[in-house]
C-alpha cells in the first residue's frame, strides 16, 4: 500500500516536473521578446544618457540577432533601427535599417519594406541630401499605397511636399500637398491636416499669393483646434500669417499676428526658438513700418537668445536686420559688421539665400565694392537657380523613373501575358490540329479497311460467282455428255443388238452361241454406258451447290490441321437459297476465323457447328470441346476482332463463352429481315 | 391372212431397222400376219403420215425426236398425244432408253401406250414377245415400268405434277435460284412445296440430296 503511493506521487512529481519544463520553454521564449522590448524601451528613455541608451540598443539588436526569421523579429529589428536614427547614430541606423529591409524583402513583408525606406527618408532629410530624402519618401508612399494604406501614404506624399518645398519647387509641393490631403481622414488626421494646410500657406506666401496662403493658414488652424497635440502650433502659424503679411508689405497687420502671437506667456519656455523669431519679426516689422521705438534692444534681445541656443540661421537673421537697421541709421560700420557676420553665418550654415540677401546688403553699404558685390551675388543666384532647376529635374526623374520602371514592368507583365496566352493557345491549336489529323489520319485507314474489306468481299463475291459459273459450265457439259451417251450411243448400240439378235446366222452352233455371248455383252455395254450416264448426272446432285457444302469443304480443309472431328448441320428452317450473300459470305468468314482459332489454341476433338433460324433470326453457333479460356482475362485476339467487326456490320450480336477445360461456344445472331432478297 | 400397217418413227435407221427385222421374223413365222411396213426419221415426216388419213394399226414411236420445222413437236412425246387425237385404233409401242420414273410416269401420262419397252431391258425375243403381245391386244410393259407401276401402287400419297417436276429438277442438279425458270412458281413457293415434299417423305433435316434419292426410291423419278 506504501509503496502504491509513493509510485503515484512519484508520478505526480514527474508530471509536474515535465509541465515545469514546457512552461519554461516557452516563459524563455518570452523573455527573450519581452527583454528586447525593454532594451529598445530603455534606449528610448531620455532621463537616461546617449550613450546608456546606445548601450541598450546594442543589446537589443545582438539578442534580436539570435530570434528566428519571422515578422516579430523583423518589427523589432525596425524599431531598433527607428531608435538608432533617433539616437543619431548614423552607422549604427544605415546597417540595422538595411538589414531590416532584407528581412522585409525576405519575408515579402510590404509594410516593413515600406518602413525602412520612411526611416531613410527621414535620415537623409535631417542629413539634407535632398533627393535620396525625396527618393526614399516616393518609394515608401508606393510600398504603402500598394497595400492601400491611405494614412501612410498620405503622410509620405506629405513629406515629399515638404521636400520639395525645400528645393523651391513650390508649384510641385502644392501639388503633393493636396495629394496628401486627399488621404487624411478630416476627423482622424486633423494635425496632418493642419500641417498639410500650414505648408500650403507658406508655398503660396512664397508664390507671392498672398490672399491664398492667410486663406490655407487659417483653414490649417482650424484644422488644429480639432487635435488634442496642439503644441506651439498655433504660435507657428501666427507667425507664419505675419510673415505673409509683412511679404505684401501690410506691416501694420504683420505687427498685429505676432503680438497675437507673443500673447502665450509659456512660449518662452515650451518654444525658445519661435519666440525669438516672433520678437525678431515683430522688431522689423515695427522697423519697417517706420515705428523705431525700443527696436533695438527686442533685435538684440532676439540675437541673444538665438546665440544662446545655437540657432545659427536665426543668428544669421538677427544680424541682417540688425545691419538693415543700422543702415537706416546711417551707421555704416555697424552696418558692414553685420552685414559681414551674416555673410560668414550664411556661409557656414549653407544658407545660400541668405547669403544673397547679405551681398545685396553689403552692396548697398559699401559702395565703393559694390560692383563686386553685385557681381558676386549675380554669379551665385545663377548658380543657385541652376542647382535648384537640377535638383527639381531629379526629383521629377526620380518620379519619372520610377513610373517609368512600373510602366515597364506592366508593359512587360503584359508581354508577358500576351506570349504566356499566345504560346497557350498556339499549343492549344497546335495540339488540335495534330489530333484532327490524327483523327483524320485514323478515319483515312478505317475507311480503306472498310474499303478493303469491301473489295475482299466483292473478290469473294466474284470468286464465288465464278466458282459458280464454272460449276454452271462443268455440269452443264457431264449433263451433255449424259444426254450423248444416253441418247445418241445408247439407241445405237440398241439398234445395234437388236439388228444382230435378228440376225438369220447360218452357221455352226458354236458360232451361234458366240454370236448371241457377243449380243448380251452388247447389252452389257448399254448396262454399263446407262449406269455411267446415270452417275454423270447423279454426281450433279453431290456437287457443292448446297451452301453448307461450301462451309463443310472449309472446314474439311482445316480439320486436318489439328485433326479434329466436325459436325455440320442447318436447320430445316434456313433456306439459303433466301438468304443473301453477305450474310452468307459474313458467316463463312466468321467460320472461317473461329475455325483458325480452334486450331491455333483450342485442341478441340469435336467442332460443332449449327445454323438455325427463328424469327427472321439466323443463329449460328460454332462450338468445340478444347481447352478453353478466360473471357475476362484475355484480351481479345485478331480472330474474335474481326468477328466482332462482322457481326456488327451486319447488325448481328456475337455472345462468346468458355469454360476452361471444358471448351467454347460462339454464338452469333444476324437478323434477316434487311437482308433477305 | 392379215395384213397390219406398221410406222416406225425413229431418226436412228439402225432401231428402225431392227424393228423391220423383228417384224418380218414374226411375219416370217406366223403366216397368218404379214406387215406393210413405213419408216419415217423425221417428225415432219411421222405427222404428214399420222394426219394422211389412213388407218396405221402399230406404230413404233421414238422418244427422242428432233423437233418439227414448225416448233410444235418436240418429241416423241408430243407425236404420242397427236396419235391418240388422229388415230384412235393405232396402237403405240414405245422404246425409249429412258429409265428414270419421272419420264415414263409421263409418258404413261401423257398417252398411255400399249408397248412400253425400256431399251436396256430387252433382248430381240423380248421385242418380239412385245409385237405379237401388243397385235393381240394386250399392252405390254418391259419390267422397268412394271417395277414402277407396282411401287406406286404401294404409295398411299400422291404427287402432282409440279411436285415431280419439282424432284426431277433436284435430281438433275438444278439450282433453287434457277428452278423459278422451269417452275411456274415463286422461289418462296418452291421452298415451301420442297419442305411438304421433305414432310411427305418424312425426312427434316437432311439435304435435297436425301430427298431426290428417297423420291428414286419410291419411283417419283
Amino acid at each position: 500500500m506504501k509503496t502504491y503511493l509513493n509510485k503515484l506521487i512519484l508520478l505526480l512529481l514527474l508530471l509536474f516536473a515535465a509541465s515545469c519544463t514546457k512552461n519554461n520553454i516557452q516563459n524563455v521564449a518570452n523573455t527573450n521578446t519581452d527583454s528586447i522590448s525593454a532594451w529598445i524601451k530603455n534606449s528610448k528613455n531620455k532621463k537616461l544618457s546617449r550613450e546608456v541608451r546606445k548601450l541598450n540598443l546594442q543589446k537589443a539588436y545582438t539578442e534580436n540577432l539570435l530570434q528566428e526569421n519571422d515578422s516579430i523579429k523583423n518589427s523589432m529589428l525596425l524599431k531598433i533601427a527607428f531608435c538608432a536614427y533617433k539616437l543619431n547614430d548614423s552607422l549604427f541606423f544605415v546597417k540595422t535599417n538595411n538589414e531590416a529591409y532584407e528581412l522585409s524583402r525576405n519575408l515579402k513583408d510590404t509594410v516593413g519594406i515600406a518602413d525602412t525606406h520612411w526611416n531613410k527618408g527621414l535620415f537623409y532629410s535631417r542629413k539634407e541630401i535632398l533627393d535620396s530624402t525625396y527618393y526614399h519618401y516616393y518609394q515608401a508612399y508606393k510600398y504603402y499605397k500598394l497595400i492601400n494604406n491611405e494614412y501612410y501614404s498620405g503622410r509620405m506624399l506629405f513629406n515629399m511636399a515638404i521636400a520639395q518645398k525645400n528645393i523651391r519647387n513650390y508649384t510641385g509641393s502644392e501639388i503633393l500637398s493636396f495629394q496628401a490631403i486627399s488621404k487624411f481622414d478630416k476627423k482622424k488626421h486633423a494635425l496632418n491636416l493642419y500641417r498639410c494646410y500650414s505648408n500650403l500657406g507658406i508655398v503660396y506666401d512664397n508664390l507671392t499669393e498672398f490672399k491664398k496662403a492667410i486663406e490655407y493658414h487659417n483653414i490649417a488652424l482650424s484644422y488644429l483646434k480639432k487635435t488634442t497635440d496642439k503644441r506651439t502650433f498655433k504660435e507657428s502659424s501666427l507667425n507664419n500669417i505675419g510673415l505673409v503679411y509683412h511679404h505684401s508689405g501690410n506691416y501694420t497687420n504683420a505687427i498685429k499676428f505676432y503680438k497675437e502671437g507673443l500673447k502665450n506667456s509659456d512660449l518662452k519656455k515650451s518654444n525658445i526658438n519661435l519666440y525669438a523669431k516672433l520678437i525678431d519679426n515683430l522688431a522689423y516689422s515695427k522697423f519697417l513700418n517706420n515705428d523705431t521705438l525700443d527696436i533695438k534692444p527686442n533685435f538684440y534681445r532676439a540675437l541673444k537668445i538665438r546665440d544662446s541656443i545655437k540657432n545659427t540661421s536665426g543668428v544669421l537673421i538677427s544680424c541682417l536686420h540688425l545691419s538693415k537697421y543700422y543702415l537706416y541709421k546711417k551707421d555704416t560700420i555697424k552696418a558692414i559688421k553685420y552685414a559681414k557676420k551674416s555673410l560668414v553665418l550664411a556661409k557656414d550654415v549653407h544658407n545660400n539665400r541668405d547669403y544673397l540677401v547679405a551681398l545685396k546688403l553689403l552692396s548697398e553699404i559699401e559702395l565703393k565694392k559694390s560692383k563686386t558685390h553685385l557681381f558676386n551675388h549675380v554669379s551665385l543666384s545663377d548658380s543657385l537657380q541652376n542647382n535648384e532647376r537640377k535638383l527639381r529635374d531629379k526629383f521629377t526623374r526620380i518620379r519619372f523613373e520610377t513610373d517609368e520602371y512600373i510602366e515597364e514592368t506592366n508593359r512587360l507583365s503584359a508581354q508577358q501575358t500576351i506570349i504566356l496566352v499566345a504560346s497557350f493557345s498556339l499549343l492549344a491549336i497546335l495540339s488540335l490540329l495534330y489530333f484532327m489529323r490524327l483523327q483524320r489520319s485514323k478515319n483515312r485507314a478505317l475507311q480503306s479497311e472498310a474499303e478493303q474489306q469491301k473489295a475482299n468481299e466483292e473478290v469473294y463475291k466474284l470468286l464465288l460467282k465464278q466458282q459458280a459459273k464454272l460449276e454452271e459450265g462443268r455440269l452443264h457439259e457431264r449433263h451433255r455428255i449424259s444426254e450423248e451417251l444416253h441418247d445418241g450411243v445408247l439407241g445405237r448400240i440398241f439398234g445395234t443388238r437388236m439388228g444382230m439378235g435378228f440376225l438369220d446366222l447360218k452357221g455352226d452352233d458354236e458360232t451361234k452361241a458366240k454370236h448371241q455371248l457377243y449380243v448380251d455383252e452388247l447389252q452389257e455395254i448399254e448396262k454399263e454406258i446407262r449406269v455411267i450416264s446415270h452417275e454423270l448426272k447423279n454426281e450433279l446432285l453431290s456437287g457443292k451447290a448446297d451452301y453448307i457444302q461450301v462451309v463443310e469443304h472449309l472446314v474439311e480443309e482445316q480439320s486436318i490441321v489439328s485433326g479434329f472431328e466436325y459436325k455440320i448441320t442447318d436447320d430445316d428452317s434456313v433456306h439459303w437459297s433466301m438468304i443473301n450473300d453477305a450474310v452468307k459470305i459474313n458467316c463463312y468468314r466468321m467460320v472461317q476465323e473461329a475455325v483458325q482459332n480452334i486450331n491455333k489454341y483450342a485442341q478441340a476433338k469435336l467442332v460443332t457447328i449449327h445454323f438455325s433460324v427463328n424469327d427472321s433470326v439466323l443463329s449460328l453457333s460454332i462450338q468445340d470441346d478444347g481447352l478453353g479460356f478466360d473471357i475476362t482475362k484475355k484480351s481479345q485476339g485478331i480472330g474474335l476482332k474481326n468477328i466482332t467487326a462482322r457481326t456488327k456490320k451486319i447488325n448481328g450480336t456475337f455472345v462468346i463463352s468458355s469454360v476452361i477445360g471444358e471448351g467454347t461456344l460462339l454464338s452469333i445472331t444476324i437478323p434477316l429481315a434487311d437482308t433477305t432478297i | 391372212m392379215h395384213t397390219y400397217t406398221v410406222l416406225i418413227i425413229d431418226d436412228h435407221p439402225i432401231i428402225a431397222d431392227a424393228y423391220k427385222s423383228a417384224l418380218l421374223k414374226i411375219a416370217s413365222e406366223n403366216s397368218t400376219i404379214d406387215f406393210s411396213i413405213e419408216m419415217v426419221t423425221t417428225c415432219d415426216a411421222a405427222l404428214e403420215k399420222i394426219r394422211g388419213k389412213q388407218p396405221i394399226d402399230l406404230i413404233f414411236l421414238d422418244m427422242k425426236l428432233p423437233k418439227s420445222s414448225d416448233g410444235q413437236f418436240l418429241s416423241g412425246e408430243d407425236l404420242g398425244i397427236e396419235i391418240r387425237k388422229q388415230l384412235s385404233d393405232a396402237k403405240i409401242i414405245v422404246a425409249t432408253t429412258y429409265n428414270d420414273n419421272y419420264r415414263v410416269n409421263n409418258i404413261l401420262k401423257s398417252f398411255n401406250p400399249e408397248g412400253f419397252l425400256i431399251k436396256n431391258d430387252i433382248a430381240p425375243s423380248d421385242l418380239i414377245t412385245a409385237i405379237e403381245t401388243v397385235v393381240e391386244g394386250t399392252p405390254y410393259y418391259s419390267k422397268t415400268v412394271l417395277k414402277l407401276l407396282r411401287s406406286h401402287m404401294n404409295n398411299d400419297f400422291f404427287l402432282d405434277k409440279i411436285d415431280r417436276q419439282l424432284l426431277y429438277e433436284l435430281s438433275i442438279g438444278a439450282k433453287m435460284v434457277d428452278l423459278p425458270k422451269t417452275i411456274p412458281m415463286s422461289i418462296g413457293g418452291i421452298e415451301r412445296r420442297k419442305r411438304q415434299l421433305k414432310e411427305i417423305f418424312d425426312i427434316q433435316k437432311e439435304s435435297d440430296k436425301v430427298l431426290v434419292e428417297l423420291a428414286k426410291d419410291k419411283g417419283f423419278i
